[in-house]
């Protein structure tokens, strides 16, 4: 029961974020010169996104888990780079492209952030596994209680 | 010279406005207390020195999410926040052999965290730029008001949410705090929900102006009444102190979560006044339980029967703190949530007035049930031999 309301969760969250995505690629920025593209880099992003939160929600083993939130990383990475993709934007009297600098910048920041909450994540997934002898996160939990 | 809406694509800017030092001011208050406390019990020498490196750096880190001005820095101290407080939990996890709730934390966190972030990006992607003055300024006219913008909106909202252990994942503060050591984990969680509570002022009501729509005040309120009474009825089954007094500032969390929702300025006034004294005794309560902890080793209700008559002056503070949490008139919480009571019944959010007032009488009962624990009964055989506190613990109690 609770694994199916998660399943309905996630796919009602599909459902609006590929409908997003078309509403991205058609271009609604306020902005003249922000890039326009394809719906397909955002529906690939989001495709990602949501697989990755499928395996950190429905699946019980923490290994399966960690490897849920490096995918879901790797979706967000890939959602800031479709964004930041070929734009002509340009900061007037400075000479830099503001654009193309703010998206390295997250870009950077986000692939340290998502390494080191996979091993900060791997690292206790192993600890448990040495107490506990389980894999699975629903069983460590019950031997406490 | 060039003009601010230029040069804030380029600099990252901090702004000081009231609301931000309101906050500022609530945190350090906290932080103040906590570090006297801890230099009192000597919890370096339980917990080894990192412990206080990691709580200087959420300190530093809350400070600067509540003075940034920018989407970008906002995220960047709230994942340092966050990600130190998963350490500082992990680390006594390990200790008492609870890793598994330090693990749920992570993931809870990590899940908030990519909420936020997804909605921020597609900020970017509408406006070029994370400035929040820039954006708020675009926004402030409905007509760039797309559906683009309203699922970015629901991202942070949600992502908030989650990240301050506000409405879907209130009850699991139970598990993700309170197993661990005391008055740390509590503090941490009462600092997550202040954090969270000022990042939805922010973002509803300064950066996208969605406050005057009435669905929208609906959503907020309905939030906040679910996490209220949600917050009492779990600490009705309680037998554990801190988890009891963990469940109980949830719910005080949901009457300015409320208040947000009614959208008049006298009303969020209220609610901000209620974080104050709600930050004030909480942390009093928080206090006393971790003095009978330390004490007697445990804050089982069952246990600690009859305490009170070793330990009279931590129950008399336990009392004036009971008093302050209902709202009884010459304390500060009277004052807020009179306030709060006041604009919702000018804006005819009735709802809030009934389900308020039912709460604080629910807050009441459980609390003296505690206090009658506390003083009447036969003293536990493992209670004995405890001693009377030190004076010098009292210049906790005298703010």
């Amino acid at each position: 029961m609770k694994s199916f309301f998660s399943a309905l969760t996630l796919v009602i969250l599909g459902v609006i974020a590929f409908y997003m995505s078309g509403l991205m690629g058609s271009g609604t920025s306020i902005i003249e010169g922000a890039p326009k593209y394809l719906a397909i880099n955002y529906i690939g992003a989001f495709s990602v996104i949501l697989m990755g939160f499928y395996m950190l929600i429905i699946k019980k083993n923490m290994i399966k888990m960690v490897l849920g939130i490096s995918m879901v990383n790797m979706g967000i990475i890939l959602l800031i780079i479709s964004i930041g993709y070929g734009s002509t934007f340009q900061v007037t009297g400075v000479g830099i492209s503001s654009q193309y600098s703010i998206i390295k910048l997250l870009t950077i920041i986000f692939i340290i952030m998502g390494v080191c909450v996979t091993a900060l994540a791997l690292a206790m997934g192993i600890k448990i596994y040495e107490e506990h002898g389980v894999k699975s996160a629903d069983k460590a939990r019950r031997i406490k209680e | 010279m060039m003009d601010y809406s230029t040069l804030s694509r380029i600099i990252i800017p901090y702004a000081v406005d009231s609301l931000s030092i309101l906050f500022a001011l609530v945190i350090s208050f906290i932080f103040f207390l906590y570090f006297i406390y801890s230099v009192i019990y000597k919890l370096h020498e339980k917990l080894g020195g990192k412990f206080y490196a990691l709580l200087m750096i959420i300190y530093v880190s809350s400070i600067g999410f509540v003075f940034s001005m920018n989407f970008f820095s906002m995220f960047i101290f709230l994942e340092v926040m966050s990600f130190s407080s998963v350490l500082l939990i992990a680390r006594q996890a390990l200790k008492k052999g609870y890793l598994e709730s330090a693990f749920k934390h992570l993931v809870l966190s990590f899940l908030g965290s990519s909420f936020i972030l997804i909605g921020i990006i597609i900020i970017y992607y509408q406006f070029c730029t994370l400035d929040m003055v820039y954006i708020s300024d675009n926004l402030s006219t409905r007509e760039n008001f797309t559906a683009i913008t309203v699922f970015s909106l629901a991202l942070l909202v949600s992502g908030y949410l989650v990240k301050a252990n506000l409405l879907p994942c209130n009850t699991l503060i139970k598990d993700s705090y309170s197993n661990v050591l005391s008055s740390t984990a509590i503090i941490l969680s009462i600092l997550m929900n202040i954090t969270g509570i000022y990042a939805l002022v922010r973002i509803l009501y300064t950066i996208f102006h969605v406050m005057d729509i009435v669905p929208v005040n609906y959503l907020i309120i309905f939030l906040g009444i679910i996490t209220m009474v949600t917050g009492i009825f779990m600490a009705f089954t309680q037998y554990d102190l801190k988890k009891l007094l963990a469940f109980i500032s949830v719910s005080q969390i949901g009457y300015t979560l409320a208040a947000i929702g009614v959208g008049s300025y006298s009303c969020v006034q209220g609610g901000m006044y209620h974080i104050i004294s709600g930050a004030i005794f909480m942390a009093l309560l928080f206090l006393c339980a971790s003095l009978i902890y330390f004490k007697t080793g445990t804050t089982n209700l069952k246990i600690l029967r009859g305490i009170g008559t070793r330990m009279p002056y931590t129950a008399s503070l336990f009392i004036i703190g009971t008093l302050a949490a209902c709202g009884i008139p010459p304390f500060g919480s009277f004052v807020s949530k009179y306030l709060i009571y006041k604009s919702a019944f000018d804006r005819g959010y009735y709802i809030i007035i009934v389900i308020g007032i039912f709460c604080s009488i629910m807050t009441l009962l459980l609390l003296l049930r505690v206090i009658e624990l506390f003083f009447i009964g036969e003293l536990h055989e493992s209670l004995k031999d405890v001693q009377k506190l030190p004076k010098s613990v009292f210049c906790l109690g005298e703010y």
